[in-house]
């Protein structure tokens, strides 16, 4: 069938495009393209390269704890306590706080910016599922934690030698405080809240998990009334588990209440599902 | 078809489509959505009935579209006429109150993901990360669809294959808006959704822009565009859709359109308060408009010979009653009146509540 004519003249591009056969026509009636499931891979992939290529998130997760060990290791790191050097204690207060900070600050400000700036609007154009961009925001977290971890124990191999004592259930404490803090920044980031807003209470909360688990200063030198308090953050638990299996005490004390942090990320997730948005209704 | 073939001088033909209070079934009734370019083409998306209201404002007020296969369709009215509100309809990307679409057969029912295959889509506003290069964004959306269309080919014929190192951020305005029209031709898709694609564009990336889209959309896929561009809708499309006040003001090819609505020549001249009894005197006559102090009278053919003559006649006859013309005023508007024909500007002009009209000088409203 020719082509339909149009009512007045059209005028030539002054550029010429190039011309031949065309290599894949757009001729389909109905759509060609099926959605591939290659393209969660091809994403995730991408969202790495751009998390590698943004200086300021590469620092703050790779530079920046491991600088913070140093500072308090050249500073107390020798010293100790009942036998156990401080820099052992920190070094699994640092992991969590390399979890903390991945997944409360850099999950949901990565989510907010990119709804912010519109590119979520061109995925959801596409043929993705708005979990794959969550799926993708969580694989560069933990490739990132990953990596973030296992430059800070090369560093403190070298400096004063790595402990962990009981690497299973530091993975499982550690893992458990990864899941609730990539919890929160995927509910915090699927809010229909401005970027700066996410920001904010990313930045708040990062310090309410951070100052209140104990992963800054031990919650035993805390106020008994502050110690008590701070039992009900959630990364608490972690902390303290974290730092038994890399000292290699047991961490049996800890388990319900790890349990219990699991249920909490578990209803975070709920709850980002029913009030996540690509772009927000404001 | 909502034309308003008025040939009687002496009635005077609605001129604004919400001064007309049609119903919403009355003005469904005169789209004429059985009027392809090729006939025998079969639709590949239709919208039936739209209606969406934000709060208290009505957007969409019972909006009908088919588009067939093949063609380039213009959407085409005045900011906040419903046009933007009826690509997001129509991509998913909000939800109507009421009334259907389907596009390439596809309703939303099919599912997001599933439905978003059916059509490509180049929207007003939407970015891609900054730091991504133009080769990885192709490499990233090609990776959605089982099938893509190869990447290098497309590179080189939306002309960016020099640019696939190039980061998103460092790209000029047209390479982002080729780079966004290839995205979403990536899936060869049988409908081309597209939002003001040359807006902001300068005439030669706006050429371009049109060279690539028509020879990437090939015979058979189907274009529908909202754009501002009245000169680019008269000249690119089969058939345009001019939206108002969230209806459908007019609907068909713009050469079609004029003639059926009487907007076969226009008078523009000087804006007097006399001139308007003087122009509606006139045989031909089917409408006038008046726009920051100048008055477009419109007619069928002959109508401006006929009109000019008149004026002269007047200066000729000499000074007139109270409320007539004064020789030299006249004088002044006949030197400034000009003749022509009507194009999309015209129909537009008579069809929508334009925002360029001047508070000293409101439109007339028959």
């Amino acid at each position: 069938m020719s082509r339909p004519t149009r009512p007045t003249s059209v005028t030539e591009p002054v550029t010429e495009p190039p011309t031949g056969p065309l290599a894949s026509p757009p001729t389909p009636l109905t759509p060609a393209a099926r959605r591939s499931p290659r393209g969660l891979g091809k994403l995730c992939r991408v969202e790495l390269l751009l998390f590698l290529r943004e200086p300021a998130a590469v620092f703050f997760t790779l530079v920046f704890p491991m600088a913070m060990l140093l500072f308090l290791g050249v500073a107390y790191g020798t010293e100790g306590n009942d036998g156990v050097r401080y820099i052992d204690e920190y070094v699994a207060h640092i992991v969590v706080t390399i979890a903390i900070n991945l997944g409360v600050l850099g999950v949901a400000i990565n989510i907010a910016e990119c709804r912010a700036s519109g590119v979520l609007r061109r995925y959801r154009l596409a043929p993705v599922p708005m979990w794959w961009f969550w799926f993708s925001q969580v694989v560069v977290g933990l490739l990132m934690f990953v990596l973030a971890v296992g430059a800070l124990l090369a560093v403190v191999g070298v400096a004063y030698g790595v402990l962990l004592a009981s690497p299973a259930p530091f993975a499982l404490a550690v893992l458990v405080g990864l899941t609730f803090t990539f919890a929160v920044g995927v509910l915090l980031g699927s809010l229909d809240l401005p970027a700066r807003s996410v920001q904010i209470t990313g930045t708040g909360l990062f310090f309410l998990l951070f100052l209140g688990s104990g992963a800054a200063i031990p919650r035993d030198s805390f106020p008994g009334w502050l110690e008590t308090l701070t039992a009900f953050n959630p990364m608490s638990p972690v902390i303290d588990a974290s730092v038994s299996a890399y000292l290699g005490r047991s961490m049996v004390g800890e388990l319900w209440e790890l349990a219990l942090v699991l249920v909490a990320a578990g209803a975070l997730v709920v709850i980002a599902r029913s009030k996540s948005t690509w772009e927000g209704n404001r | 078809m909502t034309a308003n073939t008025h040939p009687n001088a002496n009635t005077h033909p609605p001129t604004n489509m919400q001064a007309q209070a049609h119903t919403n079934e009355e003005v469904n009734a005169e789209v004429n959505v059985n009027q392809p370019a090729r006939p025998a083409a079969p639709v590949v998306l239709e919208a039936v009935d739209l209606r969406k209201s934000y709060g208290d404002q009505r957007v969409l007020d019972g909006v009908s579209i088919r588009v067939h296969e093949g063609e380039i369709i213009g959407l085409v009215g005045p900011n906040g006429a419903g046009k933007t509100t009826f690509l997001e309809c129509v991509e998913g990307i909000r939800r109507p109150d009421a009334g259907t679409v389907s596009v390439a057969g596809l309703t939303r029912s099919a599912g997001p993901a599933a439905y978003h295959l059916a059509f490509g889509a180049q929207l007003q506003e939407s970015s891609l990360a900054e730091r991504l290069r133009v080769a990885e964004a192709m490499e990233l959306f090609a990776g959605f669809y089982d099938d893509p269309w190869d990447i290098d080919d497309l590179l080189r014929r939306i002309g960016l294959t020099d640019r696939r190192r190039v980061f998103y951020r460092h790209l000029s305005g047209g390479q982002k808006r080729r780079l966004t029209l290839a995205l979403a031709l990536l899936g060869r898709p049988p409908v081309l959704l597209l939002d003001e694609p040359t807006t902001g564009l300068d005439p030669h990336a706006r050429l371009e822009m049109w060279g690539v889209l028509e020879q990437l959309t090939g015979t058979r896929t189907a274009v529908l565009l909202a754009t501002h561009d009245l000169h680019e809708a008269q000249s690119r499309c089969h058939r345009v859709y001019v939206l108002d006040g969230g209806r459908i003001a007019a609907e068909g090819p713009v050469g079609e359109l004029l003639g059926a609505a009487g907007l076969t020549t226009r008078l523009r001249l000087p804006n007097r308060p006399w001139t308007d009894a003087l122009l509606r005197a006139v045989p031909g006559w089917t409408t006038s408009r008046v726009v920051a102090g100048t008055h477009y009278a419109y007619g069928e053919d002959g109508f401006a010979e006929k009109a000019l003559a008149a004026l002269r006649a007047h200066l000729a006859g000499g000074p007139g009653d109270e409320g007539q013309p004064e020789a030299a005023d006249l004088q002044q508007v006949l030197a400034a009146a000009a003749t022509g024909p009507t194009d999309l500007e015209d129909l537009y002009l008579t069809r929508t509540g334009t925002p360029y009209e001047s508070p000293d000088t409101p439109n007339i409203r028959d």
